[in-house]
């Protein structure tokens, strides 16, 4: 049985695809126009990696900015709850996340069944996401990739504001100005983005097990500054770190069946349609195996 | 007395040489690369218009928020004044009696309460980020294809502005992004993106007492569209300097370069309400 969860984020877009518990295939792609195609593009490539057809996926959960705007989706799920079972199902020991996504930066502590006990998120401002490192290793003229290696062999991080993005573009233009060595600027620049993500996690109280993910925690710097910055050592995952929302996703998907057909037998097993019981289990009957994903 | 005023801020700097009020050479340009040479190239270009030579001006004032850089980068650069004082200045000087001066800069929007006289009796500046400053409106302009000069052109167009949900300008971009993909016609996001902007100059305004005659300076003064909606925002006549309102700070530093130290205590830190 295949269950697919997709993320659809405000830059990239995630897929993962689930048999038996385990990710037989992901991918990862820019977004789209419209959240509708970004979803479809990625769960095609991933379909294609796994070797699948569309009409063997049993269930399809969305997460992410573009939830709402999946015509295939069964069912969706927050970024929150997405972020904090995927984690979960990557690694047991996990009951702290930092996500630092494109656009967003959250903090998740989990209990020990991998479901949200209390989460931090940045709602207003866009300092400390994706988005900044994005806008600054521009203006430093660096790929995105290279900003954090080239952070990493600083001995000194120049002062970067950590209050706007936009501002922090002005310290970044300054010191290039004054003529000072990229690898210090960089390591200004993800030394601030961390010390924000720290702020953001003083707001709940972690427990151990911490790890983080998103498409910065790429960022070894970054990484690097934000364990020293709430002094732990984060736990590994054994997947994509960018793939967790999606993950996660296709995990709520798996319960959400295994619920379903639970309902089903029970209503089965008690052989009465006139319960009043009844009503929920018959809505979730079309969507049993075999008979979904093809339905707009 | 030719005196000369520079304005060093986020993105711009700007020169003004000035003889007994009258602009005689001015000179714009992008800060980009090494930021003394730029300044000095700025200064030439000024002069070159003005017809004169560096060591016929005799006195030289530095504003701006690259002002305590460039002070001490600069040889002879003058004395370092406030930038709320040289706009007051400036208004002052073009439109008496005005009270409220709206500076709309590439990073920060500032907003002065002036006296009957044209001294700064209180100010207000954006600190904590960049929502609703010059660069807010390029960036969303950009991503809608629209250059700067277009905008008031462009935003005229609207039926009705669309009501951004996001303040950042990070947030903001991406939000149109999306709504543009919904179909919401750009004009009408760009109307709501100036709509965004004087608001936040009303937040700033109404931290001190301020009233008509309300006068603009800045990069901002440049978009008519956006003095329209500050006007319709704060419920005043508004006005934008007769003259490049981007220069306004360099001409009222020139101005006050030239003047004793009575002015210069005018221009100094701000209360808070």
């Amino acid at each position: 049985m295949i269950f697919a969860g997709i993320d659809v984020g405000s830059l990239t877009a995630k897929a993962v695809l689930l048999r038996d518990g385990r990710v037989i295939a992901w991918h990862v792609e820019p977004v789209q126009a419209t959240p509708a195609q970004s979803a479809g593009r990625v769960l095609e490539a991933a379909l294609a990696k796994a070797r699948v057809r569309r009409a063997d996926l049993a269930r399809v959960c969305a997460t992410g900015y573009g939830r709402h705007e999946l015509p295939f989706a069964d069912l969706e799920r927050s970024e929150i709850s997405c972020h904090g079972l995927g984690t979960f199902t990557s690694n047991p020991a996990v009951r702290s996340v930092i996500d630092i996504g494109g656009q967003d930066c959250k903090v998740v502590v989990l209990d020990a069944a991998g479901l949200v006990d209390d989460f931090a998120m940045n709602d207003k401002c866009a300092a400390g996401t994706g988005r900044t490192l994005e806008l600054l290793a521009r203006t430093l003229g660096l790929p995105l990739g290279e900003l954090g290696p080239r952070a990493l062999r600083s001995r000194r991080a120049l002062p970067v504001s950590n209050k706007c993005s936009i501002f922090m573009e002005l310290d970044v233009m300054q010191w290039m100005h004054q003529g000072r060595r990229v690898e210090d600027i960089a390591r200004g620049i993800t030394a601030s983005v961390a010390r924000r993500v720290a702020a953001l996690a003083g707001k709940v109280t972690l427990r151990p097990g911490v790890c983080i993910s998103g498409g910065v925690s790429k960022n070894a710097a970054v990484v690097r500054e934000l364990e020293a910055a709430l002094g732990v050592r984060f736990v590994p995952l054994s997947h994509d770190p960018q793939v967790m929302g999606a993950l996660g996703a296709a995990c709520f998907a798996r319960l959400e069946h295994g619920r379903a057909r639970q309902e089903d037998r029970r209503v089965q097993e008690a052989g009465d349609p006139s319960e009043p019981m009844a009503a929920g289990p018959a809505d979730a009957a079309p969507a049993c195996p075999g008979c979904t994903g093809g339905s707009p | 007395m030719i005196t000369a005023g520079v304005d060093l801020g986020t993105r711009y700097v700007k020169v003004c040489v000035v003889k007994d009020g009258r602009i005689l050479g001015a000179d714009v340009r992008e800060l980009a690369g090494e930021f003394r040479s730029v300044v000095r190239a700025s200064e030439r270009a000024a002069l070159e218009q003005a017809g004169l030579f560096g060591f016929q001006v005799r006195k030289k004032a530095v504003t701006g928020f690259g002002a305590a850089a460039a002070g001490r980068a600069l040889s002879r650069s003058g004395r370092i004044l406030d930038e709320a004082a040289c706009a007051a200045r400036a208004v002052a000087t073009l439109v008496p009696g005005a009270r409220t001066v709206i500076d709309g800069g590439a990073l920060f929007v500032r907003s002065a309460a002036l006296s009957p006289e044209g001294h700064v009796l209180d100010r207000a500046v954006t600190e904590k980020c960049a929502a609703g400053s010059g660069r807010f409106l390029e960036m969303i302009a950009s991503s809608l294809c629209v250059p700067l000069e277009e905008v008031s052109d462009v935003a005229a167009a609207a039926a009705r502005p669309y009501r951004m949900s996001n303040s950042c300008a990070v947030f903001a971009e991406s939000e149109v992004v999306s709504r543009v993909n919904q179909g919401v016609p750009g004009p009408e996001l760009l109307a709501g993106i100036l709509v965004a902007i004087a608001e936040k100059a009303l937040t700033l305004a109404n931290r001190s007492e301020t009233g008509p005659p309300v006068v603009v300076v800045g990069g901002l003064g440049h978009i008519p569209a956006f003095t329209r909606t500050l006007g319709e925002v704060l419920g005043h006549q508004v006005s934008v300097i007769p003259m490049d309102p981007q220069l306004a700070a360099a001409y009222g530093a020139a101005l006050l370069a030239g003047q004793g130290a009575a002015e210069r205590v005018s221009g100094r830190a701000g209360r808070g309400p």
